[in-house]
């Protein structure tokens, strides 16, 4: 969305909420919830659980605005908070199976060919955490060390886990895995 | 270092995730938020007894029934109230909730403190609401679950989680209960109010 990448917008929607302006709540989320939703929902995996997340961190972001130092810097703040509330519903949540294994059968035959569910699942092979670290940096656009913050793991940690987990979906993803799907 | 793969897989989790696009409205995320509170009411062991000021305010959207407080058509402009509580009234927007440090929800016939403590109910750049006694001694209090604040025609009014106004920003009001170790009030039950 191009209100959350710019700094001005972000700049005001912050200032809404911390006044408690009309419609800030409605202003956040049209400017940052589909960003936030694409966190959630790459680290978990389950649509309606990124929707569950996705809302418990627009509604800490209500509460807890006036931590926010930078209101230049509410998208990444956002974000790290959704990162957070994720990680936490998977060290919540019950053992469950392959993505690929929960589709039903047509699905599974698409899953073969449509490169979206093949990233999902090559994702899922991922260990939360390194899933979570590879969500933050190529979906968040954290830097090492927010991503760092996040997590609660070194710096060099965060590098290590970012090498591995490009290394093990470079072998899982062949090269057409990877090729745009027209909608 | 950014390589072509890491430009294809950026996109490609992109589209992942975009194949749910999120369509929450801003009543959507509060109904969501008390639905699961309703299913797990003593889930949250966090802060000791105190219950998220956004949990009043989610339960208080509920409780009256506003529904939707704004909704956002597809051009992203901002629409006016969509719907109204039973009796009626409008709808008040989210911003003129005021969150409330509120107690953990009672279990029935659990004991609670006897005394009482009188004063006048006034705003609390902190708390939202607090009494105060004489001219200046100012007490905190952590109210009954499910209570909250909102802005009304004459400043801030007390509501419990059926809606009902118990008090408003100035009214001298009595409250049951007992301090807790911080020597913050924690009524037990509601105010009455003082003629």
């Amino acid at each position: 969305m191009s209100l959350a990448s710019d700094r001005e917008p972000s700049v005001s929607i912050a200032r809404m909420l911390k006044d408690r302006s009309p419609g800030a709540l409605e202003a956040l989320i049209l400017a940052h919830g589909q960003s936030i939703h694409r966190v959630a929902y790459s680290i978990v995996g389950d649509f309606h659980a990124a929707e569950d997340i996705t809302s418990e961190t627009l509604l800490t972001a209500w509460r807890r605005i006036d931590s926010l130092r930078d209101d230049g810097r509410i998208r990444p703040w956002l974000l790290s908070i959704a990162a957070r509330n994720a990680l936490q519903h998977l060290r919540q949540r019950t053992p469950r199976g392959n993505v690929v294994d929960a589709l039903d059968g047509t699905e599974q035959m698409e899953a073969r060919t449509v490169s979206r569910l093949t990233v999902r699942a090559a994702m899922e092979q991922l260990p939360d955490r390194m899933r979570a670290v590879i969500t933050l940096r190529y979906l968040a656009d954290l830097s090492v060390d927010e991503i760092s913050r996040v997590i609660g793991r070194s710096r060099n940690t965060v590098k290590t886990e970012l090498r591995l987990g490009l290394q093990r979906l470079r072998e899982q993803l062949a090269e057409e895995d990877l090729k745009g799907v027209e909608r | 270092m950014t390589d072509d793969f890491e430009d294809r897989l950026k996109a490609a989790l992109e589209r992942d995730a975009d194949a749910h696009p999120f369509a929450l409205s801003a009543d959507d995320v509060l109904e969501r938020r008390a639905a699961t509170q309703r299913r797990q009411p003593f889930a949250r062991p966090v802060a000791g007894l105190l219950a998220v000021a956004t949990v009043a305010m989610a339960a208080a959207a509920v409780s009256l029934g506003l529904g939707a407080l704004r909704s956002i058509d597809s051009s992203g402009a901002l629409l006016g109230s969509t719907s109204a509580n039973p009796s009626g009234s409008p709808a008040p927007a989210l911003a003129d909730l005021v969150p409330l440090k509120t107690q953990q929800p009672r279990p029935s016939g659990a004991p609670c403190m006897a005394a009482r403590i009188e004063g006048t109910l006034v705003n609390h750049s902190e708390d939202g609401l607090a009494l105060r006694q004489g001219d200046e001694s100012i007490t905190r209090v952590i109210w009954p679950y499910g209570y909250f604040a909102r802005r009304g025609a004459d400043g801030l009014e007390l509501v419990d989680g059926d809606g009902i106004v118990r008090a408003r920003e100035g009214d001298r009001i009595v409250l049951g209960g007992g301090e807790n170790e911080a020597g913050i009030w924690m009524p037990c039950g509601g105010p009455t109010k003082q003629e």
